[in-house]
C-alpha cells in the first residue's frame, strides 16, 4: 500500500506492506537511522518519536496509523545542526554511555521540557520510566534533563 | 562535549543495524522450541548438513585443551536448549525472511529436560558420549580439619541473569574479492576474527573485522556465536552481503546469560568474630555447552572467595555442570559478584549467630600485612581504607535503618595485556585500542593520557572503533580491565611516539599534528595485588506500598586507584550499582518446567527502569596506585560486585528473614 508520512517536516512516500511498522518506515524508507529498535515490544523506548507532539514507541505502531500526523524523530530535534537544550545537556554532562538510548531520552526529555510544569528530580525520574538505560543507573540522565529544564526557565 | 553522543543525536551513528549494503540478504534463525529433544526431521532451510561446523572457544579467558562439549553451529541430531539454532532462512526482504522461519518444519521426539544443578547431578548425561553431567571439577585451597567454636552453614544461589544490552547482537558479513569482511557489535574484534577464521578454516589474513558502534554488551558481545558463522558462510556462498540482527526474544532464549551459581558453604570461626576457615562446594550451571570461561567459572569464584579478608583455611570443591539451558557466558562481573555474594552472606550470618555487628566483624578479619589466601589470591592490607569508608558513610547512624554493608575486592582481568595504536592523520590524533569500547568512557582516559604525554588538545583526539586492519593484535574490553591494560598500552605507545617526534626534532604540538607519525604498543600483563580495588558498599531497604521491598539508597566508597577521569568513573559505578541491586530484587532469567524461558519481553526479565533507581552516594577514592605508569585500577564491574550482598542484607533486615537466594523469593513476603 502507498503510505505518505510527514517526518521532521518532510514528506516521505513509498509503497510498503500494510504491516510495515512505523519504526521500519522511519529507518528503512526515510533512512533516518537515529531511531533504534531495542526490544520490539515497547519495553525499552529506543524507538521513541513524537507523534503530533506526544511521545510514542514507534515499534508498537503501524506506519499506516501515522498518516496525516506530524512525526518528529531524534534527528528533528536539532535545528540546523544545533542540538536542542536537552541534547546539549545530556552531551555536556556525558550522561549517556553506549548511546543506543540517545533517541529515547532526548525525545522524552524534550517532551518533558515542553509539557511539564514541575521538572524536579522526582518528576523527571518518573516521566522517564518507559525508556531503558542499561549503562548509567539513570541518575546522570535525570540530572542532565533537570538541569536543561532549569536553564530553559532562566532564558 | 562528547562528539560521540552528538553523532547519535544527529542520527549519524553507525550501529550494525544501520549498515546498509547493496543486494543485502537478511538472515533469520529457526530455533528449537524444545529444551531437550531428538530431531527426527528438518524440512527446509540451511541446517547442520550445510554447515556441519562447531564453535571454538574465544573471548574472555580463552585457553586451549580443555575437555568439554562445544556448541555446534546448528543442532546435530539433538537439541539441547530452547532457542538453539536448528536451521536458517534468508531473503532480500527483512519481513519475508521472518515469514520464512515458519516454512521450516522440525519434527522432534521430546526428552526430559535437565533444568537445575540438582537435577544435573542426579540425571543421566545430556551428552551421550559423557558419563555424567559434570563439565569439570576443581579443588581450591587445601583440606583442613575444622576445630572451631562456631560453625555457620548455608546454601546460597544466584539465578541466571541476561546481559540485555539495549542493542541486541548483530552482524553484517560480506565476502568480497577473497576477503571476509565483518561489521559487528562487539567487545573484541580480535576474538571475532580469531574465532571466525578458526571455525570457517580461513587464513586470518583473509578476515577483516570492523567494530560497529556498540550499544552496550555487559559480557554478551565477546564470544563467537553460531549466527555469526552462519552469516559468514551464507555470504561466502552467495557472494552477497548478509545481515543478521537478533530480536529481543532471541536474546532471551539464546544469548549467553551469566551467574547461575550455587554454593553450599560452612564458615568456621570463634565467638570473638575471628573467621578461621571456609569450606564447601560451588556449582555453576553452564547450560547445554561449555567454553573456557564457563567451564572454569567455579574455580575462578573459589579463587577469590576470601575477598579482602585474612582467612587461613580454605577448601572448596568446584563443579561446572551441564543443563538443558542456553550456554552460560560472562555477565558484568563474571564470577566476582558470585564470590562476593557467597562470602559476604556467610559473614552476615556468622555475625548474627554470635551477636556481633557485621561491620565490626568484617573489620576484625582484614589482614594487617599483605596476605596470600590458600586459594593463591594475594591481597594488600585494607583496614584503613574500610575504616575511613565506614566513617564516611556514617555507619553509626545508618545502623539504625535496614542497612546492609559489603566489603569487596575487584580483580581486573588483565591477563593477556592489551595493545594500542596512535596515528596522526591530517591534524587529528587517531587512536585504536585492542579492547573495543562501547563508551564505558574509554575516550575520556584516552584524551587524558595523550594530553599528559603528547600535550595534544582533547578535541584533536579521536578514539576509533575496533578495526583489525589498523591494529593487528589485541584482546578485548571486559573484566574491568581497560583502564589498566589499554591505558598502559596507550601510555607506552604515546611514549614511543614522543621519542620518534624528538628524534625528528618535532618540538611543538602544531608540528606534531602536521606530521604523519604513528606508534603501536602491545604488552602482556599479570595480575598484581596493587591492581585490585577495594569496594565498600551499603544499601538501605524500605517497604513500598506496604508490600514491596525496595532499595532506597546506596552508598559506594570505591577505590579506583588513580582515576583517569572522575566523570568517567561515576557513571560506571552508578550503572553497576543499579544492576547489582536489581539482581537482588527482580532481575533474572527463569525457565518454566519444560525449559522455556519465562520472560517473553525485555521488561519481563526484571530489568531496572528509572523509577527503580535508588539514591546514590558515590565516593571515588584512591587507595594506592596500581603498578602501571598511570596508576589506574579497574572499575567497570565494581557496582555489580558490591551491591548484591549489601542489598540482600538490607532486605534481610527489612523482612527479618534470611536472604540466601537471588532474586528475592516472593515466599519471603508471606
Amino acid at each position: 500500500m502507498r503510505i505518505r508520512l510527514n517526518i521532521n517536516g518532510k514528506d516521505y512516500e513509498s509503497d510498503v506492506e500494510p504491516r510495515t511498522l512505523l519504526v521500519d518506515f522511519i529507518r528503512d524508507v526515510a533512512g533516518l537511522k537515529g531511531t533504534h529498535i531495542g526490544c520490539e515490544t515497547g519495553s525499552c523506548g529506543a524507538c521513541m518519536v513524537l507523534l503530533d507532539g506526544k511521545p510514542v514507541k514507534s515499534c508498537l505502531m503501524l506506519a499506516a496509523q501515522a498518516e496525516g500526523k506530524k512525526i518528529v524523530t531524534v534527528e528533528g530535534l536539532s535545528e540546523g545542526g544545533k542540538l536542542n537544550a536537552v541534547q546539549k545537556s545530556l552531551s555536556q554532562k556525558k550522561a549517556l554511555q553506549c548511546g543506543f538510548c540517545a533517541a529515547g531520552f532526548s525525545i522524552m526529555g524534550t517532551w518533558i521540557l515542553e509539557n511539564e510544569q514541575d521538572t524536579d528530580y522526582e518528576r523527571v525520574k518518573s516521566d522517564l520510566a518507559g525508556v531503558v538505560c542499561r549503562c548509567s543507573g539513570y541518575e546522570p540522565i535525570i540530572n542532565a534533563i533537570v538541569e536543561a529544564a532549569k536553564n530553559e526557565r532562566k532564558d | 562535549m562528547s562528539e560521540r553522543t552528538e553523532k547519535f543525536f544527529m542520527g549519524k551513528g553507525s550501529f550494525v543495524d544501520d549498515i546498509q549494503l547493496p543486494n543485502m540478504l537478511y538472515l533469520e534463525i529457526v530455533r528449537s522450541k524444545k529444551a531437550h529433544a531428538k530431531i527426527l526431521e528438518v524440512k527446509g532451510g540451511l541446517t547442520a548438513k550445510d554447515i556441519p561446523l562447531t564453535l571454538t572457544s574465544t573471548g574472555e579467558s580463552y585457553r586451549m585443551g580443555r575437555n568439554y562439549e562445544v556448541e555446534p553451529v546448528f543442532a546435530k541430531g539433538k537439541v539441547l536448549y530452547y532457542g538453539q539454532p536448528v536451521a536458517a532462512v534468508y531473503d532480500k526482504d527483512k519481513y519475508k525472511a521472518r515469514d520464512l522461519v515458519e516454512s521450516v518444519e522440525i519434527a522432534y521426539q521430546e526428552l526430559k529436560p535437565v533444568l537445575s544443578i540438582e537435577e544435573s547431578l542426579s540425571s543421566s548425561p545430556i551428552h551421550e558420549n559423557r558419563k555424567d553431567n559434570i563439565v569439570a571439577r576443581f579443588e581450591i585451597g587445601k583440606r583442613f580439619s575444622p576445630e572451631s567454636e562456631v560453625k555457620v552453614s548455608d546454601e546460597l544461589y544466584m539465578e541466571r541473569v541476561l546481559p540485555n544490552p539495549l542493542e541486541t547482537r548483530g552482524i553484517v558479513a560480506y565476502y568480497n574479492s577473497g576477503k571476509l569482511n565483518v561489521w559487528i557489535s562487539t567487545q573484541s574484534v580480535y576474538s571475532i576474527k580469531n574465532g571466525l577464521s578458526k571455525i570457517l578454516g580461513l587464513d586470518p589474513a583473509e578476515v577483516n573485522v570492523f567494530q560497529a558502534d556498540t550499544g552496550g554488551a555487559f559480557g554478551s558481545k565477546s564470544a563467537v556465536y553460531p549466527e555469526y558463522v552462519i552469516a559468514c558462510y551464507l555470504s561466502m556462498k552467495t557472494k552477497q552481503p548478509v545481515k543478521w540482527i537478533e530480536s529481543r526474544e532471541e536474546h532471551i532464549s539464546s544469548t549467553r546469560p551469566g551467574r547461575g551459581a550455587k554454593a553450599e558453604l560452612q564458615l568456621y570461626g570463634n565467638k570473638k568474630g575471628k573467621i578461621e576457615g571456609i569450606e564447601g562446594k560451588i556449582y555453576v550451571d553452564v547450560g547445554a555447552y561449555a567454553d573456557d570461561l564457563s567451564s572454569t567459572s567455579p574455580s575462578w569464584i573459589g579463587y577469590q572467595i576470601t575477598g579482602p579478608y585474612l582467612i587461613e583455611n580454605v577448601y572448596i570443591e568446584g563443579y561446572s555442570v551441564y543443563t538443558n539451558k542456553s550456554p552460560l557466558g560472562p555477565y558484568r562481573g563474571a564470577g566476582r559478584p558470585e564470590a562476593a555474594f557467597f562470602i559476604e552472606r556467610m559473614i552476615d550470618k556468622f555475625a548474627d549467630q554470635i551477636g556481633m555487628d557485621p561491620v565490626e566483624l568484617r573489620l576484625k578479619n582484614l589482614p594487617e600485612r599483605p596476605f596470600q589466601s590458600p586459594t593463591g589470591l594475594k591481597v594488600l592490607p585494607s583496614k584503613s581504607f574500610f575504616e575511613e569508608g565506614i566513617k564516611s558513610i556514617n555507619y553509626s547512624e545508618l545502623k539504625k535503618r535496614n542497612v546492609g554493608v559489603s566489603f569487596g575486592i575487584l580483580l581486573p582481568a588483565v591477563f593477556g595485556g592489551e595493545s594500542a595504536k596512535i596515528k596522526i592523520d591530517e591534524g587529528v590524533v587517531k587512536v585504536w585500542l585492542g579492547g573495543n569500547a562501547h563508551w564505558q568512557r574509554h575516550e575520556l582516559f584516552v584524551k587524558r593520557i595523550l594530553k599528559e604525554i603528547l600535550e595534544v588538545p582533547e578535541e584533536k583526539v579521536v578514539l576509533m572503533n575496533g578495526d583489525t586492519t589498523e591494529l593487528q593484535k589485541g584482546i578485548g574490553t571486559w573484566g574491568s580491565r581497560s583502564a589498566i591494560t589499554a591505558g598502559n598500552a596507550l601510555y607506552k605507545a604515546a611514549m614511543l611516539l614522543k621519542e620518534k617526534a624528538e628524534k625528528m626534532n618535532i618540538n611543538s604540538v602544531e608540528q606534531l599534528l602536521n606530521s604523519d607519525l604513528s606508534a603501536e604498543y602491545y604488552e602482556n600483563m599479570q595480575l598484581d595485588p596493587t591492581m585490585i580495588s577495594f569496594l565498600l558498599t551499603a544499601a538501605v531497604a524500605e517497604m513500598r506500598d506496604g508490600i514491596k521491598p525496595v532499595i532506597e539508597e546506596v552508598w559506594a566508597y570505591y577505590d579506583v586507584g588513580e582515576p583517569l577521569s572522575e566523570e568517567a568513573v561515576y557513571g560506571q559505578i552508578t550503572g553497576g550499582l543499579l544492576m547489582g541491586v536489581q539482581e537482588v530484587l527482580s532481575e533474572a532469567l527463569i525457565y518454566d518446567s519444560k525449559g522455556k524461558p519465562l520472560p517473553e519481553t525485555m521488561a519481563a526479565t526484571g530489568i531496572a527502569y528509572s523509577i527503580n533507581a535508588p539514591k546514590y552516594h558515590v565516593k571515588i577514592k584512591t587507595f594506592g596506585r596500581s603498578n602501571t605508569p598511570h596508576g589506574a585500577k579497574g572499575v567497570g564491574e565494581a557496582g555489580t560486585v558490591g551491591a548484591p550482598p549489601a542489598a540482600a542484607r538490607a532486605v534481610e533486615k527489612l523482612l527479618n528473614k534470611r536472604v540466601n537466594k537471588l532474586p528475592l523469593d516472593f515466599d519471603l513476603l508471606a
